[in-house]
């Protein structure tokens, strides 16, 4: 075994060590938002669907930023290892942009009336959702290495010029989604033991970020180094 | 004013539900394709 795939390996076990303590910790985040933290009086318990919908758009978010800052690096650089690690960001944050649009439109239901609204917010997120899916399909059709890493680095920087928009929409825009909480100038405006449940819930998926992406990053490194395209 | 806290507790256990399945999920497809790359 080369040194290359020696490394890719022990970053694939590290990797999958913390995927694991990370995913404790959201079953920890459950316990703490449905018995260590009080009920909103005017939403119900729907309102707990933000102590994880909320870190999941916020993880999406900087996932996918990270491909389009890494992917300009890149460009800059033609280090393939970055590449590698702009599609292992890309692909978790389509992870989590699942969880985001699905845990949304389960607190717009019972909050809204609506399962969707086409509002400003919404529809960027749809978009941008889209757009790192199309990244992904555009991997898959691009066979020859280089020219794959050149045409999805583009699409992952335009990507990341729409993440702005996507933040700043609701004040942009007139929009049904609430504003931002926490990401905002001022103080964050909920009660303490909410925001501490926030807090802890977004460490949490930034730990889950960091072991997803280290052990797919891995899996490339790995691929790479053996001539092995299953691997990947 | 009273106010009447709406029951809407089912939404919240499908979140819980689906964003769990999602996470095991993706995390089980990386445990799998690791088991299989680490083996060759």
């Amino acid at each position: 075994m080369t040194p290359q795939a020696q490394a890719a390996t022990a970053t694939i076990r590290r990797g999958l060590l913390l995927s694991g303590i990370a995913l404790v910790g959201v079953v920890l985040v459950y316990a703490l938002a449905l018995f260590n933290t009080p009920t909103e009086i005017r939403q119900g318990l729907a309102q707990k669907i933000f102590y994880i919908h909320v870190p999941a758009a916020i993880g999406a978010l900087i996932a996918f930023s990270l491909v389009g800052l890494v992917s300009g690096v890149y460009l800059w650089l033609r280090d393939p290892r970055l590449d590698l690690f702009a599609h292992a960001s890309a692909e978790v944050g389509v992870v989590f942009s699942v969880v985001m649009l699905t845990t949304g439109p389960l607190w717009g239901k019972p909050i809204w009336g609506t399962w969707w609204t086409w509002d400003a917010r919404l529809t960027l997120t749809l978009f941008l959702f889209f757009l790192f899916v199309g990244y992904l399909a555009l991997r898959s059709a691009v066979p020859e290495p280089a020219e794959r890493a050149r045409y999805s680095a583009v699409v992952g920087i335009l990507g990341l010029f729409l993440v702005p928009f996507v933040h700043l929409s609701v004040y942009l825009f007139r929009t049904l989604h609430p504003q931002p909480v926490l990401l905002k100038p001022s103080a964050p405006s909920m009660p303490p033991e909410m925001l501490r449940t926030l807090l802890i819930s977004m460490g949490v998926f930034t730990l889950l970020y960091a072991g997803f992406v280290m052990t797919r990053y891995g899996l490339a490194i790995l691929a790479e180094s053996t001539g092995d395209s299953d691997a990947d | 004013m009273q106010i009447d806290t709406p029951e809407n507790g089912g939404f919240m256990i499908a979140a819980y539900v689906v964003t769990a399945a999602i996470l095991a999920g993706y995390a089980l497809s990386l445990w799998r394709r690791a088991t299989r790359a680490l083996k060759r």
